[in-house]
């Protein structure tokens, strides 16, 4: 019981202490803004990376991130914690470059064409990506398993980075994707049936080291 | 040929693969990057609203001394046009009453 009331006693003061925080940077106040970015750099990057599988990709919606954060900080609701808000945003602005990426794919034909008279695109290919932070002996398998994680739907993906990646709780997961606990589940599982269906067929066809 | 038990097995370690990820890091520069990036759009906004309100400042001037010169045009036909009417009125009215003699109430002031 007096636990209870101590968590909730320490919840209502970090909430304070947020609102007093988010107070200063709808101030504009350069010191909270650094202090923000500081705190949430690292698990912004990691989220656009993890999605977009592109270093210089995931620095640029990074940044993107902490501008849209510092223009529209009015906007926050605050029904939900800042970094569950700033995750929220890290994910929409990865997926809306990747959609526009698929865009640019299908208008193919007009590239190749405009290919003839400009430079190549020196873009890295996604599917060669290697997170940084995958084991060596887990570097080939990963590779594979980002290339399948590919395919998926786009709410299984974002479920499944989320969880996989990131290493959020089933809880952050639906917090960020404004689902119910239930739904996220059944993302993830549904993800994981999936990504192994995929991968058998991939290893029935190519040679296993 | 591949047994169905050696490509489970794969499969399983392919899932696992990303277990223990280390979570990968922005550089140190990272704030500095991005506050430039804000200086430099402030600044871009800044000079951009300064040349649409100089723009905007300019068309209205123009607007303004437009207005003034076609008013002034439009008035001065305008007057030039009424005197013409007024004269073709009178020739009109003169016809029309058969007003020939028109010294006739001069004429009648003197008898």
């Amino acid at each position: 019981m007096h636990l209870n009331k101590g968590t909730a006693i320490h919840i209502k003061a970090k909430q304070i202490e947020e609102s007093g925080f988010i107070e200063q940077l709808e101030e504009r106040d350069k010191g909270a803004f650094k202090q923000l970015v500081n705190e949430h750099k690292d698990r912004v990057y990691n989220t656009c990376l993890g999605f977009l599988r592109n270093p210089h990709d995931a620095e640029d919606v990074s940044q993107e991130v902490f501008i849209q954060v510092f223009d529209s900080i009015g906007d926050f609701r605050e029904d939900a914690s800042l970094s569950t808000w700033i995750y929220r945003i890290a994910v929409t602005k990865s997926l809306e470059l990747i959609r526009y990426r698929k865009r640019k794919k299908r208008a193919g034909f007009f590239e190749a064409l405009s290919s003839l008279f400009n430079e190549p695109d020196n873009e890295p290919d996604p599917s060669e990506f290697m997170h940084p932070g995958v084991e060596l002996e887990n570097k080939e398998r990963a590779q594979i398993l980002f290339r399948e994680i590919e395919k998926l739907t786009e709410k299984q993906r974002v479920a499944f980075t989320l969880q996989k990646v990131e290493g959020l709780s089933y809880q952050e997961v639906a917090d960020v994707m404004e689902l119910s606990i239930p739904a996220v589940e059944s993302l993830i599982y549904r993800a994981k049936e999936n990504l192994k269906k995929q991968l058998f067929s991939y290893y029935q066809q190519n040679e296993i080291n | 040929m591949k047994s169905q038990n050696n490509i489970d097995r794969e499969v399983d370690k392919t899932m696992n693969a990303l277990d223990g990820l280390a979570p990968s890091k922005t550089d140190p520069f990272f704030y500095s990057r991005l506050s430039a990036k804000l200086e430099n759009r402030d600044q871009t906004e800044h000079e951009e609203s300064f040349s649409f309100g100089f723009a905007f400042s300019m068309a209205a001037v123009i607007l303004f001394l437009s207005l003034n010169v076609a008013s002034f045009t439009f008035y001065d036909n305008m007057f030039v046009q009424d005197d013409v009417q007024q004269e073709e009125f009178i020739d009109e009215m003169a016809y029309e009453y058969q007003v020939f003699n028109l010294s006739y109430y001069e004429n009648f002031e003197e008898d």
